[in-house]
């Protein structure tokens, strides 16, 4: 590690920030570097753990591990290199604003806990498909599950390449939409070939990996910029002084950001891949202490690139000259050009590395569970049960094609916007369906698959209009001048929906299968 | 309807103190999410309604606003209540609980020996 610091100071004195260099911080970083620790970074996470190819084996990978190791694994699993590029960019673009993205993200978990974690293991199932299965029709609920979470998984997937379009074309000077395409390409390969799925092994080696390189980053970053930590956060940036200024958090209007609160909070319970975690360990005391630590460890990286963003914003002081938003509109490679600007080539050579690798393994993850969530959730258990495995497999395989077409269309039309602001988005939609239907599946008894079909499809359907007539997409995609709908983020108007639609089509329910699902004896789960 | 613990949890449905140790868990639990929530709401409209004060240095040597060690508290703070919420869960939870079922166990297992005999 001290080695490394002291190969890092004596590039980064040679490169930019210490002699005031402002060039170097402008040009592009050496790719070689990036590929000089992508290929051990790459070879490490395969050794580190055999590939997962089943379900079981997934479960069973973390059944055999201690509380801090699988806490470790959580933060892998969970940790997005999006939200981390976003939330750095948005502290450098808007201050304090970004403190809530670094905040919302982290609030999720203990709720979680608390209130869904031990009702599951009770339960027994972890999909939200499972969940509403146990008292609803299975192939009608199934529909609206699958519905629910391919939205969720074509934004969450957006961001990812919005990321890690922004990261290809600054290395490697190519264009943005070539990016896209290129890494789309690769990460559709990967998944139709069965992903990335990683043991508990390689999760906690990604995780040590994200944290140390942050960590690293921090240090660097208060060590050069000369500052110490109490007048980092001050306020009197030159850059951005209205923007830190007590208007910051209101231009954002107060809705929009209370909207933004609850998506965050509730959105985490929402995503695919968050609920599966807690049944890959078999002793509940050894699962909760897990998430325990798994808090600690997110709480303390979303800590650290709070601080990031602030250093970044420190650079900008420091080099007026420099323009986040010339290199990049929505600030998103702001890390990177601090790592540029504090450690020089090489250390951002390996903080790019380190992000591609968790930005390709969160996209092939999100594209197994968004194709399984069509081919296995729908199309095997309701449009065609009979089939045949090379059918499922070849819907398997359209479907990753698919979402990842569909996904790169909103990474294109979204290429300006911060990629926080994105997963934001997501997180919207998670807690505006899924949030509502698994509260209710667990805490109503009056639940119907009428109100959950009906009632979900109308939640569905708002959410994703307030995005599409949204400032996001409505004026930043389509070019128009003022958004339909003006909130930034829709979570507060659509969580609201979405609970008072599924419960008003529940109670309104008078078929006999209503009454029959309203009779059934409600499953004992304290 | 069948979960992971449904043979479990009818074996200790039968327990005396059984009905008194769920209400108990679960209102335990209801009152730490409403703690959470709580603590969560109070920062959201802190932030959103407040940050004219938050924005305001600690100290006139430390221009840090008030805003950033008022975050740093809530992560800290939502930390320590999931470390009190799964310390009670991991202790008087199911503890209790595994006492419960033991007993239980122990009185099935001496009836169906009685039932053998006769």
């Amino acid at each position: 590690m001290k080695w490394l610091l002291s190969l890092l100071l004596l590039s980064s004195t040679s490169q930019g920030f210490a002699d005031n260099s402002s060039v170097a911080i402008l040009t592009a970083p050496d790719p070689r570097y990036f590929v000089f620790f992508l290929i051990p970074l790459g070879l490490l996470l395969l050794w580190s753990g055999r590939r997962i190819r089943t379900a079981a084996e997934f479960y069973a990978s973390g059944r055999d591990n201690g509380g801090v190791r699988n806490g470790l694994a959580i933060t892998g699993d969970y940790l997005s290199a999006a939200s981390f590029l976003g939330i750095a960019g948005m502290i450098a673009l808007s201050g304090y604003h970004g403190l809530l993205y670094a905040v919302g993200f982290f609030a999720g978990w203990p709720l979680i806990l608390v209130l869904f974690a031990e009702r599951l293991r009770r339960l027994g199932r972890f999909t939200l498909t499972d969940i509403l299965a146990v008292r609803l029709q299975r192939s009608a609920v199934a529909r609206v599950a699958m519905a629910a979470s391919v939205p969720v998984v074509v934004l969450y997937l957006a961001a990812q390449l919005v990321a890690a379009g922004h990261l290809a074309a600054y290395l490697f000077s190519l264009p943005y939409i070539g990016s896209v395409v290129v890494i789309g390409i690769l990460t559709a390969l990967l998944g139709i070939a069965g992903g990335l799925l990683f043991s508990t092994r390689a999760q906690v080696v990604k995780a040590v990996v994200m944290l140390l390189t942050t960590l690293l980053l921090v240090i660097m970053g208060l060590l050069q910029t000369d500052v110490d930590i109490t007048t980092l956060f001050a306020s009197d940036h030159h850059q951005q002084p209205l923007l830190l200024a007590s208007s910051a958090l209101q231009e954002q209007g107060a809705l929009s950001q209370l909207s933004l609160g609850v998506a965050l909070l509730f959105g985490t319970a929402g995503l695919p891949h968050v609920l599966t975690r807690f049944f890959s360990v078999a002793d509940p005391r050894r699962a909760r202490m897990s998430v325990f630590y798994a808090i600690g460890f997110i709480g303390g990286f979303y800590l650290l690139t709070f601080v990031v963003g602030f250093a970044a914003l420190r650079l900008l002081d420091l080099h007026p000259e420099m323009n986040i938003s010339v290199a990049n509109n929505g600030g998103n490679l702001v890390a990177l050009q601090l790592a540029l600007g504090v450690g020089g080539p090489i250390l951002t050579g390996l903080l790019a590395a380190v992000l591609f690798v968790v930005l390709i393994s969160v996209m092939t993850a999100l594209l197994l569970s968004g194709a399984s969530a069509i081919s296995h959730d729908w199309y095997a258990v309701t449009v065609n049960p009979g089939r045949s495995y090379d059918k499922q497999r070849l819907i398997h395989s359209s479907s990753v094609v698919g979402l990842i077409l569909l996904a790169a269309l909103v990474a294109i039309l979204m290429r300006g916007q911060n990629v926080a602001y994105i997963v934001g988005l997501a997180f919207a939609i998670a807690a505006s369906v899924s949030f509502p239907l698994l509260t209710l599946a667990l805490y109503w008894q009056g639940l119907t698959t009428r109100g959950a079909v009906i009632g979900g499809g109308l939640s569905l359907s708002v959410v994703l209009l307030c995005i599409v007539f949204g400032p996001a997409i409505w004026v930043d995609g389509f070019g128009f001048s003022e958004p339909i709908f003006a909130w930034s983020n829709p979570a507060l108007l659509s969580v609201t929906i979405g609970f008072v639609v599924i419960v008003y089509f529940s109670l309104s329910d008078r078929s006999e299968l209503g009454a029959h699902e309203r009779q059934q004896e409600f499953p004992q789960l304290d | 309807m069948q979960t992971v613990d449904s043979e479990s949890n009818s074996l200790i449905s039968q327990h005396p103190d059984y009905a008194a140790w769920v209400a108990g868990q679960r209102l335990y639990r209801r009152r730490m999410a409403v703690v959470l929530g709580g603590s969560y709401a109070v920062f959201l409209l802190s932030v959103v309604f407040l940050s004219c004060i938050l924005l305001t240095p600690v100290s006139v040597s430390n221009p840090t606003p008030w805003l950033v060690p008022f975050a740093a508290f809530f992560i800290l703070l939502q930390f320590l209540l999931t470390g009190i919420y799964v310390k009670h869960a991991n202790t008087v939870g199911d503890e209790e609980r595994e006492r419960m079922r033991s007993e239980c166990l122990r009185l099935n297992n001496a009836n169906n020996s009685a039932a053998v005999k006769s």
